[in-house]
């Protein structure tokens, strides 16, 4: 009756066909929902060798708003590598999650974004996670991505008994505990942890580890499915940059060479643009293998697109100042690095009485007034690094600007006072602080010779300690004759990077010392403690035990005042125990873009390059990025 | 002839075998193995997999297994062709250096052909108008050219393109032929790209040869047989090419057969510094990470083109000179 009485008023009428026609719009313009593709794919449909685009494309394709422009289709990306074996390969062009942190022109921190997965739902205590899957996914060779891939990594993968596959850390727990993974529907997937994992986004968006594999593929190589498979095969099948490795991401890999890695776009990815442009907008993207000095040559010839890193600091200058004539941009933006320059004591080291002034506080403390950093900043990185005590990041739960600040005063008069204070004198005259017994007080500053400016910064280093009368030597030696002493626990010191990140529970192993111990001692001392389970090695002092217990607390923390509450107490501890000197600070880095690629907020960002958490593609969004010309 | 060409053949099996055993001893040499590197390089990035990877490679690639145990297993692999694993790149050796030997080769016969083209006619015009202008010149250009080690006049060559041609000649190709089907345009893109690790590397070559050259030369325009044909009324140019060259040439070519192998090493650092996809890049990675079996399949290689190339040299010259007799 209401309808009709609705119908037939003239107001009613107005309302009805507004409304009606509204529908049909919709209606329409949902069937109507048309995507465009790469010229050279819809080539490949008209030939019959693709399905059409909206069959390709996901139901609902992530859309991605580009950074500045609607951009092109066509060209080659080229950018290059030092190490053609490193994982970070996988990260450059590869890699996507299930779900993303947020990350655009304003950087928000913490906030995090549907990428493979459309919905995640924790339970009150963490315990378990639903997620929902993005329906309409399809791998690069066609095969629908669901639920499946999931759970094979958790079952056939990390607690197979058929392979031999290590779950990450993050999915180890006491008394061989294991998460379950159930799939409520192909799309829908429950994950269920022993204990509370607050951080689970954390982990899953690390490039380290995998939570989804393309399980049709590797079970053709997995030995449980496969009679005629092998440890081999199944390991080959797992490598995440093997050519013809199916993969969800932006591009996919052609050839792997010895001296190159070439990428194509993947014909069924899926995100789109706001126009609905199926993106990557580029063919191809490459990574040449070459030494950092011949990249800054092709840099300056205008052959590089884009590079974030990897040159040598000295290299910059040369880089910088031929922008207009190889017609790209240059700039020295933070990197991922809360220290580039840290120096690790061996608390454990092979001479006794080192190892026991290293454990006593005054000590520590007189060496970090002894190092002049405006000195050390200036020599190494041209000024350019604020000088900072721990490795933290701007953004992270742990920054304190009072803890940050401790430490950093030069006063070689101080030091020498403290070492006077420990009974360390010259008792034979000979210049050089000798122990009680008359032994003197030697110590090696030791780190790897072809590795960024370690080597100059240990050599200065040593220095400064010269300088309070601290037979000091500098000690940099390539990687194969550094690393033997390393593994053994033989170093006295090590000279290297360190990092917390952001939330530092979700890699606690920067600082467990019975995880990863200062000097990398996994051979004596502290780590063995922990390793056995108090039979072997030193018991830890009260620093290391509550270092451990935090590391232990913190990442079941649930409640996030608490996590930050405890990650300002790590700040605290390390900081005033000066479990670590810091050197330098949060690192800064050379970035080079190409005029001819478009949609690269090089400028218009504060962001960092990522140790492997936050991936830099995500701030970069490599799939929107397209050459000019 | 015959039976010494089947006889030097057979000479080399002995040689080679003794070859592989010395280089696989030495290989490993340095402390510690592939493993030990392999996780630490993998644990100062930061990355917490690397224990259980190591674990991983040792029983795969039976690293904890006695040092004859994996020479034996090597060996045994030669008879099928299969010349083992390479640990850093997970690929068989054979790939390996299949893919990279022929351009390898090319650059080598390229940087020969190079030093010879340019050392001949200088060691000729050296002897012929010896002490003159000209021949101190060349004098100091040969002895700038052997004494400047061949990465650094790589660089310069490097920095010359870069910043005076604007022409970056780093890799084989351009970024845009890399991928791209061959073509004539394709195939001058990697001409401008080789002529510098063809000068560089045949430069030091070419010196040394251009001064051996010229002191042979020497020698020979004073001897018997050539004063007999000038004085017959010979042009000189068919004294020195028909009668004097072939005679000065004898030295050079029964050191030719020894080249091809110092070219392939020589140009490691060259091919590093340009970043050539060459073998000798793979040696270089090969030999800092003790990648044994690659490394090692590398040295008997190099071997065997050494060994090779002395017969082929042997048998040029009975061709080129009659009076050499084999024994």
């Amino acid at each position: 009756m209401l309808l009709v009485t609705a119908f037939c008023s003239k107001r009613g009428w107005k309302t009805w066909s507004l409304t009606l026609g509204l529908l049909l719009v919709t209606a329409a313009s949902a069937q109507a929902a048309t995507y465009q593709e790469a010229p050279e794919l819809a080539a490949k449909v008209e030939a019959g060798e693709l399905p059409p685009v909206a069959q390709r494309l996901p139901d609902e394709p992530k859309v991605i708003e580009p950074y500045f422009d609607i951009g092109r289709y066509g060209g080659t990306i080229r950018s290059w590598v030092s190490d053609l074996q490193s994982n970070n390969l996988h990260n450059e062009a590869l890699r996507e999650e299930l779900i993303t942190p947020k990350r655009g022109l304003e950087v928000e921190f913490g906030a995090w974004e549907p990428s493979l997965a459309t919905a995640w739902d924790f339970s009150d205590d963490y315990r378990s996670v639903t997620l929902s899957l993005r329906r309409g996914v399809r791998w690069s060779d066609g095969d629908p991505f669901d639920a499946e891939d999931l759970l094979f990594v958790v079952n056939d993968m990390w607690y197979s008994d058929a392979v031999d596959y290590d779950p990450p850390p993050w999915a180890l727990f006491e008394d061989d505990a294991r998460i379950e993974a159930e799939a409520l529907d192909a799309h829908t997937v429950v994950l269920r942890f022993p204990v509370p994992l607050p951080l689970f986004l954390e982990y899953q968006a690390e490039y380290f580890w995998e939570t989804y594999v393309p399980s049709h593929f590797i079970r053709r190589s997995h030995p449980a499915y496969n009679r005629e498979a092998s440890q081999a095969n199944f390991e080959a099948a797992v490598d995440r940059v093997a050519v013809g490795r199916p993969t969800v991401g932006p591009f996919m890999v052609t050839r792997r060479g010895s001296s190159d890695l070439v990428t194509v776009r993947n014909p069924y990815y899926w995100k789109v643009d706001t126009e609905g442009n199926q993106l990557p907008y580029a063919d191809r993207y490459t990574m040449r293998l070459l030494t950092p000095e011949t990249a800054a040559l092709q840099t300056v010839a205008g052959q590089v697109d884009f590079k974030m890193s990897g040159y040598a600091f000295s290299d910059y200058p040369v880089v910088k100042e031929n922008e207009v004539r190889g017609d790209y941009h240059a700039s020295l933006v933070p990197s991922s690095r809360g220290l580039n320059d840290v120096l690790e004591l061996n608390y454990d080291a092979p001479n006794k009485q080192l190892a026991a002034m290293f454990r006593e506080r005054d000590f520590r403390r007189a060496l970090s007034f002894a190092i002049d950093r405006s000195d050390l900043i200036e020599t190494l990185y041209l000024g350019q690094i604020e000088p900072k005590f721990l490795p933290t990041l701007p953004d992270s739960l742990a920054w304190n600007e009072q803890f940050n600040t401790m430490h950093l005063a030069h006063d070689p008069a101080q030091a020498g006072t403290l070492l006077d204070g420990l009974g360390l004198s010259d008792r034979n005259g000979d210049g050089w602080r000798d122990y009680p017994n008359g032994e003197r007080v030697a110590m090696k500053i030791e780190t790897y010779a072809e590795l960024e400016s370690w080597g100059r910064a240990a050599e200065l280093v040593a220095g400064y300690f010269q300088a309070i009368g601290l037979f000091a030597e500098p000690d940099v030696r390539p990687a194969q004759l550094l690393l033997q002493d390393l593994g053994a626990g033989r170093l006295d010191t090590l000279l290297l990077w360190s990092t917390w990140y952001p939330d530092p529970f979700a890699a606690t192993r920067w600082f467990d010392p019975a995880v990863r111990p200062p000097a990398f001692n996994q051979t004596t001392g502290v780590y063995q403690w922990f390793e056995t389970g108090g039979t072997e090695g030193r018991e830890p002092n009260a620093v290391e035990a509550r270092l451990h217990e935090l590391a232990v607390e913190g990442p079941q923390a649930t409640d996030p005042k608490r996590r930050q509450a405890l990650a300002q107490e790590l700040s605290r501890l390390w900081a005033e125990s000066l479990y670590t000197i810091g050197l330098t600070g949060q690192g800064v880095t050379p970035l080079v873009v190409h005029n001819r690629l478009g949609n690269v907020p090089a400028d218009t960002m504060a962001f960092y390059e990522d140790p492997g958490q936050y991936m830099a593609q995500h701030f970069w969004r490599i799939e929107q990025w397209y050459l000019k010309e | 002839m015959l039976v010494y060409i089947v006889r030097r053949c057979l000479n080399m099996i002995p040689v080679m075998l003794l070859i592989s055993a010395v280089g696989f001893v030495i290989i490993q040499l340095p402390p510690g193995d592939f493993l030990t590197l392999y996780r630490q390089n993998l644990l100062t990035q930061g990355d917490p997999a690397a224990e259980a990877e190591v674990a991983r490679l040792a029983a795969r690639y039976h690293l904890d297994a006695p040092l004859w145990q994996q020479y034996l297993g090597w060996m045994q692999g030669f008879l099928v062709g299969d010349f083992g694993e390479s640990f850093v790149h997970r690929r068989p050796v054979r790939e390996l250096l299949g893919e990279s030997m022929a351009l390898t080769v090319i650059l080598s016969l390229a940087a020969l052909l190079f030093s010879w083209l340019v050392a001949l006619p200088v060691g000729i015009i050296s002897a012929v108008l010896r002490n003159s202008a000209v021949d101190r010149a060349l004098n100091v250009i040969s002895v700038i050219g052997l004494s400047v080690p061949n990465f650094l006049l790589a660089l310069i060559l490097l920095l010359v393109s870069v910043f005076v041609w604007d022409v970056s000649a780093v890799g084989l190709f351009s970024p845009e032929y890399a991928d791209a089907p061959w073509s004539a345009a394709k195939v001058l893109d990697l001409l401008t790209h080789l002529w510098i690790p063809m000068v560089v590397i045949g430069s030091s070559d070419a010196a040394s040869l251009a001064r051996v050259m010229r002191a042979n030369l020497l020698d020979h325009l004073h001897s018997p047989h050539v004063t007999v044909a000038r004085a017959k009324g010979l042009r000189h140019a068919v004294v020195i090419f028909k009668h004097a060259v072939p005679l000065a040439v004898n030295p050079l070519v029964s050191q030719l057969g020894m080249t091809l192998p110092s070219l392939i090493s020589g140009s490691v650092l060259v091919s590093i510094v340009l970043g050539l996809p060459t073998a000798g890049t793979l040696f270089h990675e090969a030999t800092l990470y003790q990648d044994m079996y690659l490394a090692g399949t590398f040295l008997l290689f190099t071997s065997l083109l050494l060994l090779v190339g002395n017969l082929l040299a042997d048998i040029v010259l009975v061709l080129l000179d009659p009076r050499t007799r084999y024994t």
